[in-house]
This record gives structure tokens, sequence and C-alpha cells, in this order.
């Protein structure tokens, strides 16, 4: 079985198995047009410390199957583990989307998007704008004007 | 004259409350003096919330076109990873600003938008800016709408904004909850009226006792709409369905089922005449009359395209072949006839008349006989594949004889299940494979003589001998609604839409509940 070394942006080498690192497709598609190579792969956008953390994502998940389908994708739920390792401060949540999205993880991605839309989900406008430091910048007016455009959806 | 029955009501189980989810909402339909009609609920006050918003009046509940969108819309320039310079506020305590969208590119931004429900969109679109355009993108409220509603075809897909869209059909979801509905009557017919049939969205036909057929068309929410516009000044009131075709047919009794060819070319109707005619729905004529019954026939039923299938107070179905007849013979319908109108099986094995039949699948048919039972069909090979029969509660074999005639029958394909509807008012859930009863619902007070299942299949609606109207929730095998006091006697037929119940009775006249007034929706 082969590895992998991959370089983080503050030059911290990682050493993974090669179908672990695979999970990207970024970095499946690099092995495919470099071929076998003793030198690693340098990863300018990711930190040590998140790529630590999507290294052991992709570890994980390394005999997922890939699930095509849309649709399936889009509803499963987030599964235990994967909430256990979402459990992380904000900046890190955001820095592990971000990577995912660079390394091209679609799956991780679908985990932390799914994350963030939970945090949002069921919360007041006050409660949102709090959570991710969102700054209010409606005139009373225009908050009066949406809060009757949205009326429709309103529970009773 | 105000026409309510309410002694119907809360008898003869009345007292006691029951638990809010096994009540249904009872709406009565109250003919005010001026001729137009309106609607109340019954229910005591532990659905007030359901009572009120009935009692609201609809119009104020139209959705007026937002005047606010648009002056978003002209900023959807900025509509980036950065806000621009717009917000000098901003920009001054940017350090220690984190807002998400300042750190997450704008697809991702829709990627996680994606995944919230509509009412967690509203409230982040509330938010900040920023966050209303991102939420107002009009694919995200497609790929939601297309979730939670149905698939819209492409062509309309274009035209529309998906989010009114979606607004107007989670506004007509809940008025199937509530039962809010605009009531409008359908009169034209001399006698009872047996039968009805949907010949498109805008356009329904009828049959009746006394022999005719008619075809009914619905304006649009638009063409009423444009007319109120037009016609300011007098506010005269246009009606939002007329008559356009009355056709006396050769029937030689009452007309007494329907049944439209998918292509929407040609129709069937059974009379009490014993006969079946076939018409061809563009010139309304005849094109062939199908003999082969000894007495009334009570349904028919197309099956796939090869076949129709009758049903007769004989204890007997009918086979037949739908071989168009070539259009050069149209004249000579007489010649032809005796070829074409060869009875391909008679299906034998019910003790009593047959009802009702519904297709299954291409190949299959149901019937629901007054003999209690429900016998599958296969029409090309003419063999019964099952019979269902409800044996779990025969502790009373005498009242089962008696009161276990089944009167109407509807197939959810997809679902593999039958839905049946009898002299003993319940109605019944048959699993196809297995041929178990899974659920016998009461409700109705007397035999529950027609129903018709909405296209999603969660919905079934019904109508009975005791006057009412019910709509079943499958997913949760409850009745949700029952309309009080629509018709005057018993209730023959009914058809069901996203947005309408349309039923028929013996008071010769025909009922619209419309549950779409005011919201321009996808139907049909």
């Amino acid at each position: 079985m082969s590895n992998v070394r991959l370089l983080s942006s503050d030059n911290e080498e990682f050493v993974v198995q090669k179908e672990v690192a695979e999970r990207s497709v970024l970095i499946k598609n690099m092995l495919e047009d470099v071929g076998e190579t003793d030198s690693a792969i340098p990863l300018p956008n990711v930190t040590a410390k998140v790529l630590k953390k999507v290294i052991e994502w992709c570890d994980h998940h390394s005999s997922d199957p890939v699930t095509t389908d849309e649709t399936e994708r889009r509803t499963t739920d987030i599964d235990e583990w994967d909430q256990k390792f979402m459990e992380v401060d904000q900046e890190t949540l955001f820095d592990i989307i971000l990577a995912a999205n660079y390394l091209d993880i679609k799956p991780l991605l679908d985990v932390g998007c799914k994350t963030v839309a939970n945090m949002i989900k069921g919360k007041t406008a006050e409660e949102i704008r709090k959570i991710f430091n969102i700054v209010n910048d409606f005139t009373p007016e225009e908050e009066a004007q949406i809060r009757k455009e949205n009326e429709w959806a309103e529970d009773r | 004259m105000t026409r309510m029955n309410l002694s119907i009501l809360f008898t003869p189980y009345g007292g006691p409350v029951f638990e809010d989810e096994t009540v249904p909402t009872y709406i009565a339909i109250v003919n005010k003096k001026d001729g137009t009609t309106t609607t109340k609920c019954l229910n005591p006050s532990s659905r007030s919330s359901s009572a009120s918003m009935s009692a609201r009046p609809l119009k104020k509940r139209l959705i007026s076109p937002s005047a606010f969108l648009p002056k978003f819309r002209l900023q959807t320039g900025v509509y980036g990873r950065r806000r621009s310079s717009t917000n000098s506020k901003l920009s001054d305590s940017s350090d220690t600003y984190k807002d998400l969208n300042y750190y997450l590119p704008l697809e991702i931004m829709q990627g996680i938008v994606s995944y919230l429900d509509h009412s967690s969109l509203l409230t982040l679109s509330r938010t900040s800016r920023y966050y209303y355009r991102l939420c107002h993108d009009d694919h995200i409220w497609l790929n939601l709408f297309a979730q939670h509603f149905h698939t819209p075809s492409a062509r309309i897909s274009l035209q529309r904004n998906h989010m009114t869209l979606y607004r107007n059909h989670h506004t007509l979801t809940r008025r199937w909850l509530d039962g809010q509905v605009a009531t409008q009557y359908l009169h034209g017919h001399q006698d009872s009226v047996y039968c009805l049939a949907r010949l498109g969205p805008h356009q329904i036909i009828s049959g009746s006792r006394d022999r005719t057929l008619k075809i009914w068309q619905f304006r649009t929410e638009q063409q009423q709409q444009r007319y109120a516009v037009d016609g300011a000044g007098n506010r005269k009131k246009m009606d939002p369905v007329k008559v356009i075709t009355t056709k006396k047919t050769a029937h030689e009794g009452s007309v007494l089922c329907l049944r439209v060819s998918k292509d929407n070319t040609t129709m069937l109707s059974g009379s009490s005449d014993a006969t079946c005619i076939l018409w061809c729905l563009r010139t309304m004529e005849p094109l062939r009359t199908l003999r082969g019954h000894s007495h009334g026939v009570l349904d028919v039923c197309m099956v796939g395209d090869d076949y129709y299938v009758s049903a007769s107070r004989d204890h007997t179905l009918c086979v037949w072949n739908a071989q168009p007849v070539p259009s050069s013979a149209e004249g000579l319908s007489g010649l032809q006839q005796s070829a074409s109108e060869k009875v391909v099986y008679r299906l034998l094995g019910h003790l009593g008349p047959v009802n009702a039949l519904d297709a299954y699948g291409d190949d299959h048919v149901v019937s629901a006989s007054g003999d209690g039972t429900l016998k599958l069909w296969n029409i090309r090979s003419g063999e019964c594949v099952r019979t269902f029969k409800d044996i779990s509660n025969n502790e009373d074999a005498e009242e089962a004889t008696n009161h276990q005639g089944l009167a109407c029958v509807k197939c959810d394909t997809k679902r593999g299940l039958l839905y049946s509807g009898g002299q003993n008012g319940k109605l019944k859930i048959w699993d196809v494979s297995s041929g178990l009863c899974l659920a016998s619902l009461t409700g109705h007070h007397g035999l529950i003589r027609t129903m018709d299942l909405m296209e999603d299949g969660n919905i079934l609606v019904t109508g009975s001998y005791d006057k009412t109207i019910r709509v079943w929730d499958l997913k949760k095998r409850c009745c949700r609604l029952s309309f009080q006091s629509g018709h005057s006697s018993w209730i023959f037929n009914l058809l069901v839409s996203r947005s309408r119940i349309i039923s028929a009775g013996q008071d010769k006249q025909i009922m619209m509940l419309d549950f779409g007034k005011g919201l321009s929706i996808l139907d049909d």
C-alpha cells in the first residue's frame, strides 16, 4: 500500500495512505497527472491544523461508497461520527468547509454546509445575527415590510 | 334561504371531546339569501386556530404583489463574495467582523442555504441585505418547490417567480388542512347528476338522469381577475363557470358513468339502458354503441390503450376491444358496429351488482361489488387474480351480509394499495400483494358512494349518502375535513384536483369547493 506526502501551507508534512488522500478529487487528479512521486504535494490553501482535521475525516470515510444520487446526498442526515467531528469552533468549521471546497471533497463539503444550515434552522433572526456576527443593515421600514412579506410562512 | 343540516354533526357519537388528531374540522356550507355561499367552521374551541382562519374573509388572504422585491433586485450587482463599499459602517469594523459571507464564497453560501427549509430561509433573509438577496435566489425556491410539491415543467418554470409559486402552494396546503374554500354551484341539469369526468385543467363533463351530457368551462384565476379590472366601474360579477355544450344522448336511460381517455380524444358513457356509448370528444358525436349487458351499466373504465371495461347490475364485467374505428367508416358506423362491438371477455364471479371499476396499471382492473368483495382481474387473460374480502369483523354474520356491499374503489398503483367505500360507511385500505385489509376508517354515517384520489396519493376525498364530503389524510390515515350541508341529498360522484373538489348529487347540482381561490398555482 503506497503512501502520499502532503505539505500544508505552514510547511508541515503529513504522510497519508493513497486511498485516504484520494478522497480529495484535487489530489487524485494531481496524482494521476504526475504519477508516482517522492516529493510532497503542496497544499498552499490549507493550514496544518485544518489539514489534520481533513485527513482525519478522509481516513474515517476512506471506504465509503461514492453516492452519485443527488437527492440521496441532499436528504441524508449527518451521521453521529460526523456530528462529533464537526463540534469545533466556528472558524475551524468554516476553514474545513473552505478546505473541502478547495480539495474537492464533496461529501465533506456537504457535511459542513449541512452543519451550518442546522445552526440556522429554528433560530430567530436576532439569534442568527448573533451566531454569525451579522450586522443588520435594514432600515426599520424595510424590516417591517419584510416581516409583512413573510407572514405567509408563520406558524399558526 | 339558509340551508344547514346540523343534526348529523356530532351524532351518534356526540359528547366528549376527542383527541385533536382524530376530530376532523367540520365545515358547514351556508347558502345566503343573496345567492352567495360562505363556509363556517363548526368545531368547538379545540381547533380555534382553524376556526378563526376559516372565519376570516378570503379576500384578505389574497396575495398582493410585493412592492419591496424589485427594490432589491436593482442592487443585485453587488451580490458577491465581499460587499462593496455600499456600506461604510461595516468596513470600519472589518477586522473584528466575522460574518459568514465574508468568510465563505458565494457558491458555498448557496450550498448552505440550499439545505434550509422555507421558514429558516425567510428568517435568514431578515438578518441583512446580503442574506435577503441570497435567500431570494429563484433557484433555491425552484428546488424547494420541486422537493415539497412537484417538479414544474420547464416551460412553466421559465415564466415564474418560484418563491411566489412556493408561497401559493404552501397557502393551498394550509387551506386543505383548514378547509378554507370558496363554494360555487353549477346549475343546469334537470335531474340527478350521476357522473363527472375531467376534460382538462379547466373543463369537466357531467352526466345526468336527464339523459344529457354537459361540458362546463372554468375561468382561470387570471381570466377572472382580468375581467374584474375591466369592469371595475360597475363591479358586475362574472360566473367563474359556464356551460359550453349540452348534448342530448342516445341513451334510453340515465347516464350513470363517464370515463375520458388519457389522450382526451374519446369518452365512454354507461347507462341504465344497459349500453355504453363511445364518444368523439372533439365533435361530441357518438362513435360506437357497446351492447352486451342485460342490466344497467354502473361503471366504465379504460385500461391501457387497448381495452374498455364495463361493469353492470347484471353481476358481470365486459371487456371490449378499443380498436379505433377507421375514420372513413364514420358515416357507416352501423356496418362497423357488428365487427367492433364484440365482447372480448365476460368476467364472471361477482355475486351481486358490480358498482365500480378502476384501472390498476395497464393490464388489470379492480371491481367493487354489492356482494362485498373487490376483485382484481387481468383483462388480457380474463382471469380473476385476487378477491379481496374483509374477514376481520365477521362476528355479526347477518350484519355483514346486509351491510358490506361496496360502492366505490380507487387504485394507487404506485403504492400497491386499493381504497374502497360502501354501505357500512367505512373507508377501507387494502394491500394488493397480500390481499389484506390494512385499515378501516370510520366517519361517514351512510353509504360511501364515490371517492377520488389526489395525484400525489396523499389525500382521498369521499362522498356519501349522508350528504357530506370528507377529506382523508392517507399518510396519517385520519379524516381531516368534513364538509356538511353542501348538498341537500345523496352525493353520487366527485372529482379531486390539487385545488378543487367537484361533487355531483341527487339535488341536481354540481358543487365546486375551490381551495385555490385567488392563488396562482400549478394545477394538473
